[in-house]
């Protein structure tokens, strides 16, 4: 059960966040932070197809972390969900054609095995 | 000519790094803090039960209530910010967040950080500054306005 919900986890949180950047980058660069700009930008983003599947990807992530949460200690969660930089940052290299070079790679396992050391 | 573009485009580069310097500040500070802020207010609150009125009064907390109001300033930011950043550099330099909530546990909870979490810390820091040596944007067919 546990691992189902890992992978339930690991899945959502990458679409949700790929797809986020898909979105975003299809809507353009955010330049205008007035109330009005704002207003127009969030109706634009509830209709963006890549925007709902991200926000559809992040709702199922936040369950299966509370869910994982209820059945196994933090220092076991928190961990388990450092394994998005993984497939995160290979889709970011393929799908997103992010220019990924050795600095991030480095960066992204550094970080993952940071993560597992500071979350016992 | 050729000196005019390659101002502005150096300009342009300037404008966009440090914008989302700001952008990922806002990004790690609210969601430190959200997190912080909703999980203490669950933990004063207990089990409301599953009903889903119960649910709803959940969100009248106040703790609750600044939790909320924080993650979706974090929502809004981060997607701001996935607007022309990259997504192999908002996903790493972001993780300086399991940095800033293991030290405020230190610095304000007075809980103690093991030798192995500190080799954490120190990994996570310098994964943080290795990528965000690099440029927050790779992409060239951005979508124009």
């Amino acid at each position: 059960m546990r691992w189902v919900l890992v992978f339930i986890l690991v899945a959502s949180t990458t679409l949700g966040d790929v797809a986020r950047a898909r979105g975003m980058k299809h809507h353009g660069e955010v330049r205008e932070f007035h109330p009005g700009a704002i207003s127009t930008a969030l109706w634009s983003l509830a209709r963006n197809k890549w925007v709902i599947l991200s926000t559809f990807g992040m709702a199922i992530s936040f369950f299966a972390f509370v869910r994982l949460l209820s059945i196994a200690p933090m220092s076991f969660a928190v961990p388990v969900s450092a394994a998005t930089f993984i497939p995160e940052t290979i889709l970011a290299r393929v799908y997103l054609r992010e220019r990924v070079d050795w600095r991030r790679w480095a960066g992204a396992g550094l970080i993952a095995a940071g993560v597992v050391l500071i979350s016992r | 000519m050729l000196a005019t573009s390659d101002t502005a485009r150096t300009g342009n580069a300037e404008r966009l790094r440090a914008k989302t310097r700001l952008f990922t500040a806002i990004v790690v500070v609210s969601s430190v803090t959200g997190n912080s802020a909703l999980s203490h207010g669950m933990k004063q609150l207990g089990d409301p039960g599953n009903s889903p009125l119960a649910m709803i009064g959940v969100l009248f907390h106040p703790w609750v209530a600044l939790g909320v109001a924080l993650l979706i300033l974090w929502t809004l930011t981060h997607m701001a910010l996935l607007s022309w950043a990259d997504l192999s550099y908002v996903l790493p330099v972001t993780a300086i967040g399991y940095v800033l909530t293991a030290l405020s546990g230190k610095y304000l909870l007075n809980e103690t950080i093991s030798q192995g979490q500190w080799l954490g810390i120190l990994l996570i820091t310098s994964g943080v500054i290795l990528v965000g040596l690099t440029a927050p944007v790779t992409t060239t067919e951005r979508a124009s306005e």
